[in-house]
């Protein structure tokens, strides 16, 4: 489990969090979501231990992160949106890293990379973007670390690969795990995560499970009478409305609560709160 | 698990590092083996060259060490290096370590041997602890001022101390000679010509005290700039992408 508790962190004069409190917990998979320059990579950063907030803390199963404990660094890992993988195989890759992560799983690294038909015995920097990130995050899942930070984990993928990562990652979840996962391909992750939390610069703005979303809200895709929001779509206009007992359930359209959260907040939360 | 220095984690860290970036091991120890290999073969042509190769061993592998030490303590420029060094779980002890043993041991060990191997040849064996120690006291200075400076700084004062140096050469017999101070027999036995025989570092015990002295200096810095370089990392305007 990891606790943000009232956290400030500012870049020189630009504030970014002011106050942010959030708890994530185990065997859950969020989903972090937010404008351009709204802080998911800078709050991902934080939670890491690679930047420190100001005021306030934040604890990893126990861990404060500032101390950059060797302990938790074993038990969580981030897969950022950029990074480097060195001129080697990717089985020298996983027999100089592996030692380091206690619960690696060579079972997990097969499943993975046979989930997204990639061989072991491929040298890493002859890859594509898209293979690299794929073999980074087989090798992040295989970790088994209790906490996976993935940015724009999907950015870069091919078309056939991202349904892949949705069946990857959803195979190496288990209770004691949390997976946070910040993205802007909101598609990509549909169906995928349990809980969706948005940001928006200083404040958390909405921070709920797809569970609860999908009881106190429905999804329709016309313009409703009662809608607490609507907006124009392809061919036709799709709302989000507060769902009553006799109502079906719907499932949830990420994108179109996304745009509800920020343009009618008050009265999204409102509904939750009644 | 210990969370400050654990030997199993930190040779496993080394080993990785070592991998992962094999050249900045080699590549200055390579350059020192490529010049010993001229200089043989220099000897064995008997040609006049093996003497310019001397004291490019000399002065050159000393600067090349000094050089290596003073990147000990510098930050990360680059965002994606940064990122997989600071997450790699290893405690910030153990990372330092191996910088210290990547820019200060393996260079250094690397020099020993090759000016070992020459100075045989010059028939100035004399010449051998004292510029070692010197090596290792300017390495204690040039380890300090890379972890207080910025990179530019350092440049400058690497630039400055090479300037200083050269001057002292040609300097050194006016200079040295009226101000017999103990502590500047190491510079004066390396910028003085081979037949040096006499001074301080003809006792063997004078010898093993200044090696002592120089090498507690090293770790005295070596101490202090951990700390200084501590901070760094733990500052956030250091990493701040």
């Amino acid at each position: 489990m990891i606790v943000i508790d009232k956290i400030q962190f500012s870049y020189d004069k630009h504030e970014v969090f002011d106050n942010l409190s959030l708890t994530f917990n185990e065997g859950t998979i969020y989903g972090l979501l937010g404008l351009n320059g709204a802080g998911k990579s800078t709050l991902l950063y934080l939670m890491s231990g690679l930047l420190f907030p100001q005021k306030g803390k934040i604890e990893f199963n126990g861990y404060d992160m500032t101390k950059r404990n060797p302990n938790a660094l074993a038990d969580l890992f981030l897969v950022p949106e950029e990074f480097d993988l060195p001129k080697i195989t990717l089985e020298k890759y996983v027999k100089l890293n592996a030692p380091f992560y206690p619960k690696f799983s060579r079972e997990t690294l097969d499943k993975c990379l046979h989930g997204f038909n990639m061989d072991s015995n491929i040298l890493l920097d002859k890859l594509s973007m898209g293979q690299k990130k794929k073999a980074f995050m087989c090798f992040a899942l295989a970790a088994n670390t209790s906490l996976l930070i993935m940015d724009e984990p999907t950015n870069g993928l091919d078309i056939p690969s991202k349904s892949q990562f949705r069946q990857v990652v959803s195979s190496c979840m288990d209770d004691n795990r949390t997976i946070i996962i910040s993205t802007h391909q909101v598609a990509d992750v549909q169906n995928l995560i349990d809980h969706i939390t948005i940001i928006d610069g200083k404040k958390c703005l909405f921070d709920r499970s797809v569970m609860e979303i999908e009881q106190k809200l429905s999804f329709t895709t016309s313009a409703a009478e009662n809608a607490i929001y609507t907006q124009d779509n392809l061919g036709g206009k799709a709302s989000v409305c507060k769902r009553l007992a006799d109502d079906p359930e719907t499932p949830m359209s990420i994108e179109l609560l996304f745009n509800a959260v920020l343009i009618q907040r008050d009265k999204i939360n409102e509904v939750f709160n009644s | 698990m210990n969370t400050v220095f654990n030997f199993k984690r930190f040779w496993m860290h080394l080993q990785r590092d070592f991998i992962l970036n094999t050249k900045q091991y080699v590549a200055p120890s390579g350059a020192m083996v490529v010049v010993l290999l001229f200089y043989l073969w220099s000897i064995f042509q008997h040609y006049p060259m093996s003497d310019t190769l001397f004291g490019l061993i000399m002065i050159g592998g000393a600067m090349m060490v000094l050089a290596q030490t003073s990147m000990i303590s510098n930050s990360f420029q680059i965002k994606t290096i940064c990122t997989d060094y600071l997450t790699n779980p290893a405690s910030m002890e153990e990372k330092y370590v191996t910088k210290l043993v990547k820019h200060f041991v393996l260079p250094m060990i690397v020099y020993v041997i090759v000016f070992k191997i020459t100075i045989s040849f010059q028939e100035v064996e004399n010449f051998f602890a004292p510029v070692i120690i010197t090596v290792v006291f300017l390495s204690g200075i040039f380890l300090f001022c890379g972890a207080v400076l910025r990179r530019f700084a350092m440049a400058v004062v690497i630039f400055l101390i090479t300037t200083v140096l050269l001057l002292l050469r040609y300097l050194s017999e006016f200079f040295l000679d009226s101000i017999n101070f103990m502590w500047l027999d190491p510079i004066r036995v390396y910028f003085q010509s081979g037949n040096y025989t006499g001074g301080v570092f003809t006792s063997n015990e004078v010898t093993v005290l200044f090696a002592i002295l120089a090498s507690l200096f090293f770790v005295f810095n070596a101490v202090v700039s951990f700390f200084i370089y501590r901070n760094k990392e733990l500052s956030i305007k250091q990493f701040n992408w």
